[in-house]
């Protein structure tokens, strides 16, 4: 009977498994919230 | 004359200056595009270090609020955004964003050079405290450079670095490049908010963003050029 895991997959230490989506879904949002704060001061300023 | 408003950006300066160089030896050996602008760009975050450490221990000086607001304020993050173009884009693009990016720094230090300047204006300015700003510019239209330089550096440093990350974590590979990109976005979004927090007034905050913008920068880009054990 065939091995039915999925031995191929491959993964990071669990660690970063769980680390880096959260760390990279964080950045987004704040780097997304930093340049709509840029436009409005920069709204101001013009 | 304070350890934030001297010290800081002196060994934000230092830092810088040693990043610019342990980048700019990696361009002598590859020849890769990315990295001389990432050294132009870390002399320049330099550049804005010393002025604003100037600023601080000596006090007023015309020439040095000039080349602080040109490079600390308009170049610095622009020229390090470019360096990441250079990295992830097709090679036609890059160039022609350099040449655009060129004109418009020649532009920048022209309307830098020529503005009007009361530095008067920056003992009054209530959130900023013993800091550097922009408000000592009274001249219309030079200010004005600052958030669309800012707007390209931050969406193209930060945002490359974060999609870097993100495809290297979806294929599983070189976990140090992962983790590294991760450090540089985070060190480039510091300053950025050091100056946000700067502007709700909250003194010091911009030379703590940029102190830390620079320590994960260059742990960051160490990271990413080091493999890790069992890679």
């Amino acid at each position: 009977m065939a091995d039915m895991t999925n031995h191929d997959k491959r993964v990071y230490p669990d660690f970063y498994e769980k680390f880096i989506p959260i760390a990279i879904g964080l950045l987004a949002v704040l780097i997304f919230g930093m340049l709509v704060f840029t436009v409005v001061v920069a709204a101001g300023i013009i | 004359m304070t350890f934030v408003n001297t010290w800081l950006p002196l060994i934000s300066a230092i830092v810088s200056f040693i990043f610019a160089t342990v980048v700019f030896t990696r361009y002598l050996a590859r020849k890769r595009p990315h990295l001389l602008l990432w050294s132009i760009g870390m002399v320049f975050y330099g550049i804005g270090g010393f002025c604003e450490w100037y600023y601080g221990f000596f006090g007023w000086n015309e020439l040095v609020y000039r080349m602080w607001y040109l490079f600390g304020a308009i170049l610095v993050a622009a020229w390090l955004g470019q360096g990441t173009v250079y990295l992830l884009a097709k090679r036609k693009w890059a160039h022609i964003l350099l040449v655009l990016l060129i004109l418009g720094s020649v532009y920048g230090a022209f309307k830098v050079f020529s503005a009007q300047i009361d530095p008067g204006l920056l003992t009054v300015s209530t959130h900023t405290g013993s800091e550097l700003s922009g408000h000592a510019i009274t001249t219309p239209g030079v200010r004005s450079l600052t958030p669309i330089f800012n707007l390209y550096g931050t969406a193209t440093l930060v945002g490359g670095a974060i999609y870097s990350a993100w495809i290297f974590f979806r294929k599983r590979v070189l976990l140090h490049r992962t983790i590294g990109n991760i450090l540089i976005a985070i060190g480039a979004l510091a300053p950025a908010f050091g100056g946000a927090f700067s502007r709700m007034g909250i003194s010091a905050a911009l030379y703590i963003g940029e102190l830390l913008g620079a320590v994960l920068m260059f742990i960051g880009f160490l990271r990413a050029t080091t493999k890790m054990k069992g890679q």
